[in-house]
């Protein structure tokens, strides 16, 4: 049960332009952080090599911090996604207790949000 | 069956949205009729556990819905009135990912039933294809679809015609009528013809309160022989209002023809052939709900 659903989002998100994107633009830009001279992340002042361990983890750890961005897109567009397209109702009426509980994780998301709209 | 006693539901902005609605709503189509702000979402909504009313009980056969929501649920299904589907979704995938949302786990099993329902609503040769690319007539017959799922004993269905094209229309009016047999069937709508081709019995709901329920048969056979009609000129509508008691009024041929109430008839008056539409706007006046006429 778990899996159909971890696989219908999967599909959904693959579908989606936000990932494609998002996947785009991390590539561009941390591509061109390692190949351009012109586009650069962390400070340039060390006087490092290119490929050194520091200047490697820098880069790596700015990916991290930027990724947090691209987390929070991914989670606002599942939390708004059922309002915005009108599915919160039929959502909510078909979900059975079991997975109800499971999602009961993000609190209130699917089940209750009606009664706060009204 | 369903029974419902003295709901009453009052939002916090102050619209008393019901106002102690009792109904009892046998197997078959119940069509529930009113004007836009009546109170039918409303209605629907708490039917369909999605809220909460102030007071009042609701029952399903031996399912109390106020408390025991889980087991209704279980064998209800809902369309709702903005009903949404997610872009870029094939039909077949989204329903079976409701069919998942509904406990139905076996992957055969969950094929099966989404098969069936595809061929039951006509949109099996479209399976494949966006979802949100489809017309509002097959969007309404996948949102049945959705609504079957789990041979459901109650369902519930918000405004489903409105915007459909008259064979699009007809063409869920025919698919509603098939499972409308054995189970019971809630349609609301604002729509006349809605409730009289599909409906065996119906309420008219105004300003939060059941104006009037029965057979529609019985309802129109409450008023007739009393309502008359007569072309008039479009000026001369504000001396007819004044003077008579105008249920409705309509364009033929570019002429206004009126629907007056009046227990004899009036002077240059003809007889009419009650329908449906007269029931419901003589109901609507007769409580001093105004609609545009």
């Amino acid at each position: 049960m778990f899996l159909d659903i971890l696989k219908f989002e999967l599909n959904y998100h693959r579908k989606q332009y936000l990932l494609y994107v998002l996947s785009g633009t991390f590539f561009i830009l941390f591509f061109l952080a390692t190949t351009s001279p012109n586009v650069q992340i962390g400070d340039g002042v060390a006087n490092v090599n290119i490929n050194s361990p520091y200047t490697i983890m820098m880069v790596v750890s700015m990916i991290s911090a930027f990724s947090m961005f691209a987390a929070i897109a991914f989670c606002s567009n599942a939390v708004i996604r059922d309002f915005e397209l009108g599915t919160g109702g039929t959502i909510s009426v078909s979900a059975h207790k079991e997975i109800r509980l499971c999602l009961r994780t993000i609190p209130r998301l699917f089940t209750d949000h009606h009664r706060h709209l009204c | 069956m369903l029974t419902i006693r003295e709901l009453s539901k009052t939002y916090d902005n102050g619209v008393r949205a019901l106002n102690r609605v009792s109904l009892e709503v046998d197997k078959g189509m119940f069509g529930l009729l009113g004007p836009n702000g009546a109170g039918k979402s409303s209605l629907m909504r708490i039917l369909a556990t999605l809220q909460e009313p102030d007071q009042g009980t609701a029952q399903l056969d031996d399912i109390n819905i106020l408390e025991d929501k889980e087991s209704l649920r279980r064998v209800l299904g809902y369309l709702p009135q903005d009903f949404g589907v997610y872009p870029k979704i094939s039909p077949a995938a989204m329903l079976d990912h409701f069919i998942v949302l509904k406990g139905i786990t076996g992957k055969g099993e969950r094929k099966e039933i989404a098969e069936a329902l595809l061929h039951q609503t006509n949109l099996y040769d479209v399976r494949n294809s966006a979802i949100d690319t489809f017309s509002g007539g097959m969007k309404q017959r996948f949102g049945i679809a959705q609504a079957l799922i789990g041979n459901p004993k109650l369902i519930i269905v918000d405004e489903p015609t409105a915007g459909l094209d008259p064979s699009e229309r007809n063409r869920f009016h025919n698919l509603l009528a098939e499972i409308g047999e054995n189970i019971v069937v809630i349609l609301s709508t604002h729509i006349v013809d809605d409730v009289s081709d599909l409906c065996s019995s119906m309420a008219i709901l105004g300003a939060g309160e059941i104006l009037l329920s029965g057979k529609p048969r019985d309802v129109i056979d409450s008023i007739r022989g009393g309502v008359w009609s007569k072309k008039i000129h479009r000026n001369e509508m504000q001396d007819y209002r004044d003077n008579y008691r105008v249920i409705l009024s309509h364009l033929a041929e570019g002429e206004t023809i009126i629907h007056v109430l009046a227990d004899d008839k009036p002077e240059g008056f003809t007889e009419v052939s009650v329908d449906l539409e007269d029931v419901y706007f003589a109901t609507l006046l007769g409580h001093g709900i105004s609609v545009s006429i």
